[in-house]
């Protein structure tokens, strides 16, 4: 009896949760934020814009590829956690997006080299300072180079985050430095089951 | 008999504390300090920057970690990736004190950035690098490339 009674109290309390803000490693925004109109381009040349976030949940990764140390650390668990989803029939339709900050040296050609390294399913993107501004505002990130920089190896100071972006193209949740794909993959879950638990 | 015995003993004696007069410092110095599990990520191709990790290990005095080197890039600097208000900011080191503490190198922390690598690492590749430090001097070490999640190859603990 006592069991039945502590089973159905969890059962309960995970039932009431549902529908509220989960905890994740990184903040889920209570109240998603529609995002507004930007162009960026892909690795291809082709457009990547508010439209191409809509029907599927985007994960979102800033960075640019001269970075050593945290942007393939964080690329490296992106892939982990893209397969760990892939694993557990969460990816049908997920896309994992690259977006460079340093479009000067970032070429379509060198995000294509770079993003594909990584997982074959990641797509690049960048765009001038202005185009890149129109989205990093947004979600937030910040970033900015060095005072007279010159040669090819300058560092690029930037908000090391995984944006989540719902399919209703809306800033859902944030995955705060340093992530692992477990904790990805784990908040990816936990988002799902409150938006199927809730009234979404 | 007992003559002969005494003499051989001497010599013995004599030859050892020569073997250790000359062995000791040196054996001291590259005791004191380690550098162990060094290893690298695979690179993409047309990306010439990569990165080294590894930990540090003094047994004997505080020691300073001066620079670094490899032949397999144009330069390998110190750097540390730090979150300040929630930006990463990666910073130059000039050195790195090393006390009795291990000091560690690892990602999103204090890393070895190499710059005009000569070719991509690859996974499974070996390659040198020299730590120099004030006091111990120059210390190699074994920089196995890892995969690209930083798993795959296994340990790297190569010990000099």
């Amino acid at each position: 009896m006592a069991v039945a009674a502590v089973a159905g109290g969890i059962a309960f309390g995970l039932l009431t949760r549902s529908g509220e803000t989960p905890s994740i490693a990184g903040f889920v925004y209570p109240e998603p934020r529609a995002i507004s109109p930007f162009r960026l381009n892909t690795q291809d040349g082709k457009p990547f814009e508010l439209g191409a976030l809509k029907g599927r949940w985007s994960f979102v990764y800033f960075g640019y590829t001269y970075c050593p140390d945290v942007c393939p650390t964080t690329l490296a668990e992106l892939a982990r956690a893209h397969k760990l989803l892939e694993d557990a029939g969460l990816d049908a339709s997920n896309q994992y997006v690259f977006v460079s900050v340093d479009p000067e040296r970032d070429t379509p050609k060198r995000l294509a080299e770079y993003v594909g390294f990584f997982d074959k399913k990641f797509l690049g993107a960048t765009g001038s300072d202005e185009a890149l501004a129109a989205l990093t505002r947004q979600i937030g990130v910040f970033y900015s180079f060095p005072e007279g920089r010159k040669g090819r190896t300058y560092a690029v100071d930037h908000s090391s985050i995984v944006a989540l972006i719902d399919p209703d193209a809306r800033l859902h949740a944030v995955f705060t430095p340093p992530q692992k794909a477990e904790g990805i993959a784990d908040g990816f879950r936990r988002i799902l089951g409150t938006r199927r638990g809730g009234s979404g | 008999m007992q003559e002969s015995g005494t003499m051989s003993a001497r010599i013995f004696l004599i030859s050892l504390s020569l073997a250790l007069g000359l062995a000791i410092p040196s054996a001291a110095r590259a005791q004191a300090i380690q550098v162990v599990d060094a290893w690298s990520r695979p690179t993409p191709p047309g990306i010439d920057v990569g990165v080294a990790y590894f930990t540090i290990r003094n047994a004997g005095k505080s020691d300073r970690l001066l620079r670094v080197s490899t032949p397999v890039a144009a330069s390998a600097e110190l750097h540390v990736s730090a979150m300040t208000n929630g930006v990463m900011k990666m910073e130059g080191l000039s050195s790195v004190e090393v006390g009795a503490a291990p000091v560690a190198f690892e990602p999103s922390g204090r890393h070895v950035m190499l710059m005009g690598l000569k070719h991509p690492l690859k996974e499974g590749d070996v390659f040198p690098l020299t730590l120099t430090f004030e006091n111990a001097g120059a210390v190699r070490t074994r920089v196995k490339v890892r995969g690209t999640d930083g798993k795959g190859t296994g340990h790297s603990g190569e010990k000099h």
